[in-house]
């Protein structure tokens, strides 16, 4: 180097040092082409080819509703709080089932993945919850879930939950989406398809979870079974006071903080959340409806929940019913007429023993009300053979004779299960 | 080659003196650019810190500002980061590079006019133009929001910082590159052509290419601008701006050429690729991110040989880092890149991944680097461009409780991210309701929204420096000076 004399310099003045070319050259962009082709170029073709391999032929792409939902997600920065990235982890897996792959992103431009999570992972939200759920939520999220922190979009909405806009439906349309490519590969066993390199014991963790078929705990079962709370007798008042906190959090957003069914968010869901103090519930009766939800309405399940927080939200919501001291039975001839008048009207829906099971019922959503399970005050079953329940298949019964109306109530009143003991 | 005798180590413990610290005159500085860019700098971290005190508000109170799209949580939020990257840091360190690289280079920059079409370009054709964008939320491809890290302003915005980032190249590269050169290329120098040179690159292939490519494979490209805009652009500019202060201010030289050099490459060969560790545990493979994480440890190694050359240069000059403003904001700032680019490290490691990613720790530890290292670097570099600049003094005692300030209020936002983070992996494992996470991060994000109370106090006690000094009154009317500037600081203070 330093052999190059001055004599050189003057003739031919080379107007750049060697440096600096190494410098614009090699570190600048060397070592940025080395980056963007090891770490870009390269797993993008293996990524390229995994999705070709993956691939459900007829995975549907976005329709145009569906690309301008996604596009408002995106400009709305929803991305920013909710990833779309189920991670190869078994933490992930047991929240949202298996893990996101590639071949599930292939319409995503750009992807959504997210590097924070404030809320939770979104990548396989369809069908967990209902659209009314939904848009009530996204016109003001506090109402259904009261301690989130998520925006209002109420700008999305013509000043109701239930009047949403164009954009609010395409945003709807959107979340329908997301999962739906695993959803339509599910029959066809892809399986969970990881490089060599994962931890093996975690690698088998997961698959064993994938083994089973995943059912977010938030979304409604119609025929599942509820864990059995015979025996989370003891300690009632403890876990009565823990149920309110619960109550509190988790339920008063729609079903108001006194169990009426008028919390905020009912304004926008049909069915109307139902009025708890018009109720009484058997223990294990309302266990099921919490762990599985009603399916059909915006009620979602609760398996997320311990069995004592289930056992406690059962206990406290049990205290909600006012009329403890129940009227005694009807008379014979009375309930006598209303059992005809329940076997002409309401069997085919509701069942022979008042389950909910008849066989139009079972083809229904939300079910027929199950009798043996709650038991509706007097008030609440003339008000719902007046009126119907908007948002079901219940309709009103203008037809029915007044008198029928008592009788078939009082009829329907003595189908309830009361725990052994406390049968009047 | 063709330099004088040793004259590539000028600067270090090996070679002589770096010229215009040894008194040499210097080559005609743009006064008028430096002072605009400095409080477009600080202007924009107060509006973006605004941004950011909003968003923090929002997750504790979250009907603050609501119902308008404008000041939604996501907007706030990118303008917010987008705000910190281009207004705060872009016009600092255009600010910087107006100030050092006629002395850098011993030759003016390329061009005035091309400076203040970059000025105007810059804040007004990405940083406004972005922030009102973003606040309008238009639907449309071109103008809309991205969801991509670091780089959330709308596609059009993009358009004109790739240009300005082109134009940045042309405006200081070749001052610094052609020859002949009396101090050779300083290290500073070469921190400022490789980044330049590396985001002018990177910036379009983070923010095109994953609107282009598919989901996963968009995301490979994604992960690696995430870490470049920290890596490979404010990191090196932050890096340029402590290896000219410190020397300038100590007139002590830098500690070793061979650490300055092997500090450089390796930084520029394993940051970039430590892109994929974003995306831990994702469909992307498995190899890719092994082989990112790997790249992350070996960047903690060599972070550990940058500090060394730079906190050992300063040997016996604790008193004058004390006392001296510019350098204890450098100092902060270098000994905030040790730790968390350390912290870097250790969190890229699967273990750490499975329980802290998507959580508030790494907030935690992005506002350690963008505001410990990034920032009091940058501030710093201000201080002592403002010092030496024709018309422009600072205030001392306003910038002494700037520093205790922002530093205190780093410090507590720091450590009640780090726990809120531990706090939310450890609920998010244990397999709780969701909202448990969200309920117990209630009380941490309340702290940290009041840390926003010292941040934003602290901007503002550096702009009243800035302001208040009574050398802004010798306000020069000659927009272009052959510096003399202020008389370099004299090594008996220390």
């Amino acid at each position: 180097m330093a052999k190059i004399t001055t004599h050189a310099v003057q003739p031919t003045p080379r107007h750049w040092f060697g440096l600096a070319y190494l410098l614009i050259f090699v570190a600048g962009v060397g070592f940025f082409l080395l980056s963007f082709i090891a770490l870009g170029v390269v797993p993008g073709l293996r990524l390229a080819g995994t999705i070709a391999s993956h691939s459900q032929a007829d995975t549907p792409d976005y329709t145009a509703a569906e690309l301008r939902g996604r596009r408002l997600y995106t400009s709305l920065g929803c991305a920013l709080c909710h990833t779309q990235q189920v991670r190869f982890l078994p933490a992930d897996v047991r929240r949202w089932g298996a893990p996101t792959e590639a071949w599930e992103t292939r319409y995503d431009f750009p992807h959504l993945w997210g590097t924070r999570r404030i809320g939770p992972d979104l990548a396989r939200e369809t069908r967990v919850r209902s659209d009314d759920w939904q848009l009530t939520h996204l016109y003001r999220p506090q109402w259904i879930v009261p301690d989130s922190v998520m925006p209002s979009f109420a700008w999305l909405f013509n000043g109701r939950p239930d009047r949403p806009t164009a954009a609010a439906s395409d945003l709807l349309a959107y979340l329908r989406t997301l999962g739906r490519a695993r959803q339509l590969g599910e029959g066809k066993s892809v399986g969970v398809s990881v490089d060599t390199g994962m931890d093996p014991v975690m690698l088998m963790e997961i698959t064993n979870l994938c083994a089973v078929p995943f059912v977010n705990p938030n979304q409604a079962l119609v025929n599942n079974s509820a864990p059995d709370l015979v025996h989370a007798a003891p300690g009632r008042d403890q876990l009565s006071v823990r149920g309110s906190m619960l109550f509190a959090q988790d339920c008063a957003g729609c079903h108001g903080a006194n169990g009426d069914g008028n919390g905020l968010a009912a304004s926008g869901l049909s069915p109307k959340p139902k009025n708890l103090r018009q109720y009484r519930f058997s223990s294990q009766g309302l266990a099921h409806i919490v762990w599985n939800g009603v399916a059909g309405s915006a009620m979602p399940a609760w398996r997320d929940l311990s069995t004592t927080d289930l056992a406690s939200l059962t206990i406290y919501v049990q205290t909600l019913n006012g009329s403890a001291a129940d009227v005694a039975r009807a008379p014979a001839p009375i309930l006598a007429r209303g059992a005809v008048v329940y076997a002409g009207n309401c069997l085919s829906c509701h069942g022979a023993e008042g389950k909910g099971n008849g066989p139009v019922g079972m083809t229904l959503l939300p079910r027929p009300a199950n009798f043996t399970a709650m038991q509706p005050d007097p008030a609440r079953v003339m008000q719902v053979l007046n009126e119907g329940v908007p948002g079901t298949s219940m309709p009103p019964w203008p037809g029915l004779a007044p008198p029928d109306k008592q009788a078939v109530s009082a009829f329907v009143r003595t189908l309830f299960k009361f725990p052994a003991g406390q049968n009047p | 080659m063709t330099e004088p005798q040793g004259a590539s180590k000028a600067g270090h413990e090996e070679g002589p003196p770096l010229s215009f610290v040894a008194g040499a005159p210097v080559a005609a500085v743009e006064t008028g650019l430096i002072r605009a860019h400095a409080f477009a700098a600080l202007a924009s971290l107060m509006i973006a810190a605004l941004f950011g005190t909003v968003v923090a508000i929002k997750l504790v109170q979250p009907d603050f500002l609501s119902g308008h799209v404008a000041t939604t949580w996501g907007s706030m939020r990118a303008n917010h980061t987008q705000g910190i990257v281009f207004g705060w840091f872009g016009n600092a360190f255009l600010a910087f590079l107006y100030f050092a690289i006629p002395r850098l280079g011993g030759r003016p920059v390329m061009s005035r006019r091309l400076g203040w079409s970059l000025f105007a370009l810059w804040n007004f054709g990405v940083v406004l133009l972005g922030w009102t964008l973003v606040c309008v939320n238009l639907p449309d491809y071109f103008w809309a929001i991205k969801p991509l890290e670091w780089t959330e302003f709308p596609l059009a915005v993009n358009l004109v910082t790739e240009l300005c980032l082109v134009l940045m190249a042309l405006q200081f590269i070749p001052p610094l590159a052609r020859k002949p050169n009396n101090d050779g290329i300083y290290v500073s120098s070469w921190y400022v052509i490789g980044g330049l040179v590396f985001t002018a690159l990177a910036f379009p292939a983070g923010s095109l290419v994953p609107q282009l490519a598919p989901g996963a494979i968009g995301a490979a490209f994604s992960g690696l601008w995430i870490h470049d805009a920290v890596g490979l652009y404010v990191t090196p500019l932050a890096l340029a701006i402590a290896y000219y202060v410190l020397p300038v201010r100590t007139g002590q030289p830098i500690y070793s050429h061979f650490l300055s050099m092997v500090g450089f490459w390796l930084l520029f060969l394993a940051y970039p690729l430590n892109g994929t560790h974003h995306y831990v545990y994702s469909s992307i493979p498995m190899d890719t991110q092994r082989a990112a994480i790997a790249a992350s440890l070996i960047m903690g190694f060599d972070v550990i040989l940058v500090v060394q050359n730079l906190l050992m240069s300063l040997r016996g000059q604790s008193a004058l880092v004390r006392r001296d403003m510019p350098l204890r904001f450098v100092w902060t700032g270098v000994v905030m890149y040790l730790i968390v680019s350390l912290q870097g490290s250790l969190q890229a490691i699967m273990p750490m991944q499975r329980y802290i990613h998507f959580t508030d720790w790494v907030i935690g530890h992005s506002h350690l680097a963008m505001l410990g290292f990034g920032t009091f670097v940058a501030l710093g570099g201000i201080a002592h461009v403002w010092e030496r600049s024709a018309g422009c003094r600072y205030h001392h005692g306003y910038m002494n409780l700037a520093y205790w300030l922002i530093l205190g209020g780093l410090a507590i936002m720091f450590a009640d991210l780090t726990a809120a983070g531990l706090v939310q992996g450890k609920l998010w494992i244990s397999g709780a309701p969701w909202m448990e996470s969200v309920r117990d991060s209630h009380s941490y994000w309340l702290v940290r929204a009041a840390t926003a109370v010292p941040i934003l106090l602290g901007f503002a006690a550096f702009i009243a420096g800035m302001l208040t000094s009574a050398g802004n009154r010798r306000v020069s009317t000659n927009p272009r000076l052959s510096d003399l500037g202020a008389p370099a600081p004299l090594v008996s203070h220390g």
